[in-house]
C-alpha cells in the first residue's frame, strides 16, 4: 500500500514537473525586462526604443514593465558587452545597430560580445542612403557632374570605422571616385550641416534623415532648398526621382545601410528566446506602431528571428570582404 | 507668427497647465543642483509620464524642466564650489569665494536674477532671429569654431592673475586630459592605456565633481570649521542686495546673455563655452576690478549664470531651422516631439508653429519661476555654508558621489572623481588655480578638432583662418581682449603718475 502511494507520489510529481516546464515558458516574463539602449539619451536609438517598449509590455502579457536604460560607450560597445554577459534568461533586450555593432568583431578587435552569438529576436527598422549636396553652396549638382570632377571631390562624415564613412568608402571604390573625407562630425546631423554650409561637397545620409530637410508645403517640396539629393542606392525606383546604383550597375551596392535588429543574451532558452521573438513581431506589427514610423519618417521594416538571424550572418559575410580597409582606420594610435 | 504666440499662451493659461509648468520646474531645479543629473536626465525619465498627455502638455512639461536646471546647477555652484551641470562651472569660480565671505545669499540672488533675465532674453531673442535664423546657424564653420576657442583660452591668461606659471601649468595638464578617449577625426582611441574606462575620454562632470566639490570637502576636513569662515553676527541673507547687483550691472547680464544666445544657436558648442566665455570677456572688460575675479566679485556670478540660460533660447535656432539639436537637453526633447508623432526639421515650423510658441512661452515662464523659488528659499540654502564640517562633510561626499556615479552607473566614473579631487585638493594646497585647468579641458577638445577640420577643408593652408570675415573678426577680438587690460592698465598708471606729478 505504502509502496503504491510512494509510486503514486513519485507519478503524479514528475507529471507535475513535465507540465510545469511549458507552464515556466508561458509565465515568461517573471519580473521586468531590461531594454538597453546602446547610446545616450535623444536620437534615433533611444526614440525608437523608448517607442516600442510599451507594445512589448502589451505584447507580453502587460504585467511586467519594459524598462528602457541608456548605457552610452564605447561607441555602443558597453551596452552590447553588458548584455551578453548578463544571465540568459531573457531579461535584457537590445536593439544592435548593424553593422555598427558587428565591426568590432569583423576587425578582430576585444568588444566583450559576438554579434554571431547573440540570440535574435527580430528586425524593427531598416535604412538606406542616398547621396546629398549643398543647394546652393555645390560645385556639383548632378551625380554626373561628381564623376566628371577635375578636382578632389571632399566628403563631410562622421569617422573611419562609422558605418556612414564605411557606406561611403563601399560606394566611391565601385564609382571610381577618390574623395577627401573631411572627418569629425560627432553625427549625421552635423555633417549635413557641413555640407550645407560649404565645409565640403557632399555627402551620404540615411532617407528618414533627409526628410528634415524637406518642407512639407507641396510647392516648395519641389525645390531643395538645403540638401538635395543626387544619387539613391537602391535597386528598386528613386524616391526622389534621382539616378540610382542599381541603374547604374551596381547592384551589390543595395545593401549598403543599416538594419536594426532586436536581440537577447546569448543561450537563452528556445521558450523564451521564441516567446520574445513573437513579442517583437508583434509589436512591430502592431497597427500603431507602423502608423507611427510612417508619421515620423521612420517606417518600420518587420523581419522575424529566423531571417533576422539569416541577415545579420549575410551582413557580416558582406562587410568582413573589407575587413583591411576598416582596421586600417581603427588602428589604435597610442 | 502672432496666431500661435497667442495659442501658446492659450496653451499654458490653464491650471493644469501651470502645474505641470511648475512640476517640470521644481524637477528641474533639482536635477540640476544634484551634481551629476543635469537636465538630460531629468527629461528622459519624464518621457514615459508623457505618453498619455497631449504633444503640447508634454512640451510644457519639457520646457519647464529646461529652463530651469541650470538654475538649480547654480545654487550648488555657488554652496558647494560643485557645479551642478558643467554650464554653471564658471560661476563656482567666483560664487563660492562669495560663499567663503558669508555672502551666499547675495550670490544665490544675483545668479536666480541673472538667469531668470538670461533666460527671457534669450528667447527674446530666439522669436527675433526667426526669419534669420539660418544665416545665423550657418554663419559658424570650423575655423570660426577654432576662432572662438582660441578667443575663449584667453580666460587662462585672465584668470591666472597673478599666478601665470601655475595657471599655464594647469591648463596644459587640462588640454592633457582633454586628449584622452576616442578622437572623432581619426577614429582612434589615445592615451587609454588599454582601459575601457578611459576609452570615451574623461567625462567631465564626474571630473568637475572631483576637482571642485569632493576636494573642497578635503580641504574643509583639514582646515575644520564651515565654508563660510565669517560665521559671527553677519546678517545671512542679502538675497536682495543680490537681485539689485544684476540691474546695477545690466551690461554685463546683457552681454552675457548675447553670448549664450548666439553661442548656444551654433550646435557643438554648448553652454558651458558660452558661459566661460562670458566670464573671461567680463573680467577683461574690467581689469581693474574693486573686487578681484576668482576672489568673489558678483559681476562673475552674474556674467555664466546669464549666459548659461540664454542659451535654452538660442539652443532652439539650430533646431527650428535645420531639426538640429543645439545641446543635449533640445536632443532628448526633439526625441519627445518623435515619440508623440512630431517630425523635427522645417515641417515644425511650417506646420506646428502653436507647439514652437507653446514651448517659447513655457521656456519664459519657467525661466521665472524656477528664480522666483531660488529667491524664496535662498535666505535658508544659504544656511548650508554654516553648517558644522562633520555634518557637512559626509553629506556633501555622499551625494557628490552618487552624482558622479548616477550620469552613466559607471563605477569607474567615482574612480575619476577621486582621482580629480586628489588632484584638486593638491591645486588648492600648493594654490595652483582650478579654473585654468576646467577651461583647458572644456575648451582644448573644440580647439583642436576644429583646427584639425579646417586643415581638412583648407588642403593644410593656414590661411583659413585670416581670408573669412567672422573667423578674422574673432582674431581681432581676441587680439584686442588680451591687449585691452594692459593698455587700461597703462593708461591708468599714466593719468595717477601724471596727477602725482601735478600734485
Amino acid at each position: 500500500m505504502f509502496s503504491k502511494i510512494i509510486t503514486g507520489a513519485v507519478a503524479l510529481s514528475a507529471v507535475a514537473m513535465v507540465a510545469a516546464v511549458p507552464a515556466q515558458a508561458q509565465e515568461f516574463p517573471p519580473k521586468n525586462i531590461t531594454f538597453l539602449i546602446s547610446y545616450g539619451p535623444g536620437g534615433g536609438f533611444d526614440t525608437i526604443t523608448r517607442k516600442l517598449a510599451p507594445y512589448l509590455k502589451k505584447y507580453l502579457g502587460g504585467k511586467v514593465n519594459i524598462v528602457p536604460k541608456n548605457l552610452p560607450g564605447g561607441r555602443g560597445k558597453k551596452a552590447a558587452a553588458f548584455l551578453a554577459k548578463r544571465k540568459a534568461d531573457g531579461s535584457h533586450i537590445m536593439m544592435f545597430n548593424m553593422p555598427g555593432h558587428a565591426m568590432p568583431n569583423i576587425i578582430g578587435e576585444k568588444a566583450g560580445y559576438d554579434v554571431r552569438k547573440i540570440d535574435w529576436l527580430g528586425r524593427v527598422a531598416q535604412f538606406r542612403y542616398i547621396i546629398v549636396v549643398s543647394a546652393k553652396k555645390s560645385k556639383y549638382q548632378t551625380i554626373q557632374d561628381v564623376l566628371k570632377a577635375k578636382s578632389q571631390i571632399k566628403i563631410p562624415i562622421t569617422g573611419p570605422g562609422t558605418t556612414g564613412y564605411l557606406a561611403s568608402a563601399i560606394l566611391w571604390n565601385a564609382l571610381g571616385v577618390k574623395p577627401k573625407y573631411i572627418t569629425g562630425y560627432k553625427s549625421s546631423s552635423r555633417y549635413s550641416l557641413g555640407v550645407i554650409r560649404g565645409d565640403g561637397d557632399l555627402t551620404i545620409l540615411a532617407k528618414g534623415s533627409f526628410k528634415k530637410y524637406v518642407s512639407s508645403k507641396k510647392k516648395k517640396r519641389a525645390a531643395f532648398k538645403d540638401l538635395k539629393p543626387i544619387l539613391e542606392i537602391t535597386n528598386g525606383k528613386s524616391e526622389f526621382g534621382v539616378p540610382t546604383t542599381g541603374e547604374m550597375g551596381h547592384k551589390d551596392l543595395a545593401i549598403l545601410g543599416g538594419d536594426r535588429i532586436i536581440g537577447t543574451t546569448p543561450g537563452t532558452p528556445k521558450a523564451i528566446k521564441d516567446r520574445l521573438a513573437k513579442a517583437v513581431w508583434d509589436s512591430v506589427n502592431d497597427p500603431e506602431f507602423v502608423a507611427w514610423g510612417k508619421k515620423v519618417g521612420r517606417p518600420v521594416a518587420p523581419l522575424n528571428a529566423a531571417d533576422a538571424t539569416q541577415l545579420v550572418g549575410k551582413l557580416f559575410s558582406y562587410y568582413v570582404q573589407y575587413k583591411d580597409v576598416l582596421a586600417a582606420s581603427n588602428k589604435k594610435t597610442r | 507668427m502672432f496666431d500661435a504666440l497667442l495659442e501658446g499662451i492659450v496653451n499654458l493659461g490653464s491650471i493644469h497647465s501651470l502645474l505641470l509648468l511648475a512640476a517640470g520646474s521644481v524637477v528641474g531645479l533639482l536635477f540640476g543642483a544634484i551634481p551629476g543629473l543635469g537636465g538630460t536626465t531629468a527629461v528622459a525619465l519624464l518621457i514615459p509620464l508623457t505618453f498619455g498627455m497631449e504633444p503640447w502638455q508634454a512640451i510644457i512639461l519639457m520646457g519647464g524642466v529646461m529652463a530651469a536646471t541650470s538654475t538649480g546647477g547654480s545654487v550648488s555652484a555657488i554652496l558647494l564650489n560643485t557645479p551642478g551641470i558643467a554650464p554653471n562651472a564658471a560661476t563656482t569660480f567666483d560664487g563660492y569665494p562669495l560663499a567663503q565671505q558669508g555672502k551666499a545669499g547675495m550670490a544665490i540672488g544675483a545668479a536666480a536674477t541673472a538667469s531668470a533675465l538670461g533666460g527671457v532674453i534669450g528667447v527674446v531673442s530666439l522669436v527675433a532671429v526667426i526669419p534669420i535664423m539660418k544665416a545665423i546657424v550657418l554663419l559658424f564653420t570650423p575655423p570660426e569654431f577654432f576662432m572662438l576657442a582660441i578667443f575663449g583660452m584667453c580666460a587662462i591668461a585672465v584668470s591666472s592673475g597673478d599666478r601665470l606659471l601655475q595657471g599655464l601649468i594647469t591648463a596644459i595638464i587640462g588640454l592633457m586630459v582633454g586628449f584622452v578617449g576616442y578622437y572623432d577625426v581619426t577614429s582612434t582611441v589615445r592615451f587609454d592605456f588599454g582601459i575601457p574606462l578611459l576609452e570615451d575620454g574623461i567625462k567631465l562632470v564626474p571630473a568637475l565633481i572631483g576637482l571642485f566639490a569632493i576636494s573642497e570637502m578635503i580641504n574643509l576636513a583639514v582646515k575644520g570649521g564651515s565654508i563660510s569662515q565669517d560665521t559671527s553676527d553677519v546678517e545671512i541673507s542679502g538675497v536682495s542686495a543680490g537681485v539689485k547687483e544684476v540691474f546695477k550691472n545690466w551690461s554685463t547680464m546683457l552681454v552675457g546673455s548675447g553670448y549664450g544666445t548666439f553661442i548656444g544657436a551654433v550646435p557643438g558648442v554648448g553652454g558651458t563655452v558660452a558661459a566661460f566665455l562670458s566670464y573671461s570677456t567680463q573680467a577683461q572688460r574690467d581689469p581693474t576690478p574693486e573686487i578681484e575675479y576668482g576672489k568673489g566679485n558678483i559681476k562673475g556670478v552674474i556674467a555664466p549664470e546669464s549666459a548659461n540660460n540664454a542659451k535654452d533660447g538660442g539652443s532652439l535656432i539650430p533646431t527650428l531651422a535645420f531639426g538640429i539639436p543645439g545641446s543635449a537637453e533640445t536632443a532628448v526633447f526633439l526625441g519627445v516631439l518623435i515619440l508623440h508623432g512630431i517630425e523635427p526639421g522645417q515641417k515644425l515650423l511650417e506646420d506646428h508653429q502653436d507647439l514652437v510658441f507653446t514651448l517659447v512661452v513655457a521656456l519664459t515662464v519657467s525661466a521665472v519661476f524656477a528664480t522666483l523659488i531660488v529667491l524664496a528659499l535662498a535666505k535658508y540654502m544659504a544656511l548650508l555654508t554654516r553648517i558644522s564640517v562633520h555634518m557637512l562633510i559626509p553629506t556633501v561626499t555622499v551625494v557628490a558621489l552618487v552624482g558622479a556615479f548616477a550620469l552613466n552607473t559607471e563605477i569607474g566614473d567615482v574612480v575619476i572623481a577621486f582621482i580629480f579631487a586628489f588632484i584638486g585638493y593638491f591645486m588648492i594646497r600648493f594654490n595652483y588655480p582650478r579654473v585654468t585647468f576646467t577651461i583647458a579641458i572644456v575648451l582644448g577638445s573644440i580647439t583642436e578638432l576644429s583646427f584639425h577640420q579646417s586643415m581638412l577643408i583648407a588642403d593644410d593652408q593656414m590661411s583659413i583662418f585670416f581670408t573669412r570675415g567672422l573667423s578674422l573678426t574673432l582674431l581681432a577680438l581676441t587680439i584686442l581682449s588680451l591687449a585691452f587690460p594692459t593698455f587700461r592698465r597703462k593708461m591708468k598708471e599714466r593719468k595717477e603718475a601724471k596727477l602725482e606729478a601735478e600734485q
